[in-house]
């Protein structure tokens, strides 16, 4: 059995907008697999995931570290088009693989972006969108101001723009790259993404560059209102169907209430 | 459930914000059972009254209750077992899905399609179907919407009928 209802070809939306940036998009969507989506790929759909992937299983839960998204350059093969699931694609990865085509295709065209799907910041490979697109998390609608003050992953992601500025500010156009990489040492709220930042030359160049161009094109949009205080209509967009999830919650919340439980 | 559009001639350009809400109906703490429902986007428009019992079977009745299911009322099949709520058991958009818009996935876009074309002044487009992905006319539709602002999907994707909903509350 196939399915392809979690697949769009969003990244089609971005096509010719190089002088006309989308402000803002929004996602409530389920990004990545927890166990049980493993299983319904065993049980229900005979294709057991890679063992790759098995770095992708409940990858989002609180606690869990950055996420080194497994050869995702293949997404970029796949088009997502009508009704037509990717048969190289495993189930668990098919929402992952349409978000990254979608991303990429965004860089340099999209000004803010937030989403539900807060472990979204912790992808290192979206790192250098988020320097020049504004990102957000809005998590769920009863708790979400807790999650994204609380969220060490989207509150670095928050702050990259602005640590980056002071480095345009202090030097010049193209720091050396032990500058930036000393300015990431320096700044705490990073840490979580020290150590791909210490190893990889190449991501910190191409973290800087995507800064550089957000720059020029003024791209990055931080007024952008969180998705459930815009209007009646967006929050209960959220809350729609009377679904909330207990993806993404704070340890110790209850699921639906938002009660502490004991 | 929408049937019949009549519209003056250039209304459609005036139009700057369009949402596409439709509810998705696994409204249950019961994990998708994709084998016996099959592609969600399918069950969702289908009649799913011929797979009730099939799938009480399956994942709601107690096991003890096997052997004497010709005991069973239709009043009994509906019983919440074990607290949980069940599927929902009409057929397409809350039973009342006989016109052709709503028999199937395909159909329904089919429709937004030619209508988001001509709306070449939007600013904010929401989809909300949660089961009927976006094609790639629409798509393309929305790439060429020059003042397009804001685009928002969802609730949706192929994790949001067989993983963490939220549990019933217990009043």
């Amino acid at each position: 059995m196939i399915s392809a209802f979690s697949q769009s070809p969003l990244w089609l939306i971005f096509e010719g907008r190089e002088e006309t940036p989308l402000a803002c998009l929004y996602l409530n969507l389920e990004i990545f697999p927890s166990s049980r989506q493993f299983q319904d790929a065993r049980d229900y759909f005979g294709t057991p995931p890679k063992a790759a992937l098995a770095a992708l299983e409940n990858c989002y839960l609180e606690g869990r570290d950055v996420i080194d998204l497994p050869d995702p350059t293949r997404y970029l093969d796949y088009t997502y088009l009508d009704d037509q699931p990717e048969p190289e694609l495993n189930f668990v990865e098919r929402p992952l693989a349409m978000l990254f085509r979608t991303l990429m295709a965004s860089r340099g065209r999209l000004r803010h972006m937030q989403s539900t799907e807060i472990a979204i910041a912790r992808v290192i490979q979206f790192v250098p969108i988020w320097a020049q697109t504004a990102f957000r998390g809005t998590g769920c609608l009863l708790w979400e101001n807790m999650i994204f003050t609380e969220d060490a992953f989207t509150r670095a992601m928050a702050d990259l723009q602005p640590v980056l500025t002071r480095l345009q500010v202090d030097g010049t156009a193209h720091p050396p790259d032990a500058q930036i990489l000393k300015l990431f040492k320096q700044e705490e709220a990073f840490h979580p993404f020290l150590r791909h930042l210490e190893s990889d030359q190449r991501l910190r160049r191409e973290l800087w560059e995507a800064f550089l161009k957000g720059r020029e094109a003024s791209l990055p949009d931080w007024s952008r209102p969180r998705l459930h205080s815009e209007s009646p209509s967006y929050n209960m967009q959220i809350g729609m169907n009377g679904e909330a999830y207990i993806r993404d919650l704070p340890e110790g919340l209850d699921g639906w209430t938002g009660l502490v439980s004991n | 459930m929408l049937r019949r559009i009549e519209l003056t001639p250039g209304a459609l350009e005036l139009v700057t914000v369009f949402r596409v809400s439709i509810l998705w109906g696994w409204d249950t703490e019961y994990p998708y059972d994709w084998d016996t429902c099959g592609p969600p986007e399918h069950w969702y428009f289908a009649d799913r009254r011929d797979k009730k019992k099939e799938w009480l079977k399956k994942n709601a009745l107690p096991k003890e209750l096997l052997p004497r299911l010709d005991t069973l009322n239709e009043a009994n099949w509906d019983t919440p077992w074990d607290w949980r709520r069940l599927p929902e058991w009409s057929s397409g958009s809350d039973g009342e899905g006989e016109d052709s818009v709503v028999k199937e996935a395909r159909a329904f876009r089919s429709l937004m399609e030619p209508l988001l074309e001509k709306m070449t002044n939007l600013q904010t487009f929401h989809w909300g179907t949660q089961v009927i992905p976006l094609s790639a006319r629409i798509c393309r539709t929305l790439a060429k919407c020059r003042n397009l602002q804001a685009v928002s999907i969802g609730p949706s994707g192929q994790f949001f009928c067989s993983s963490e909903s939220s549990p019933s509350i217990d009043l």
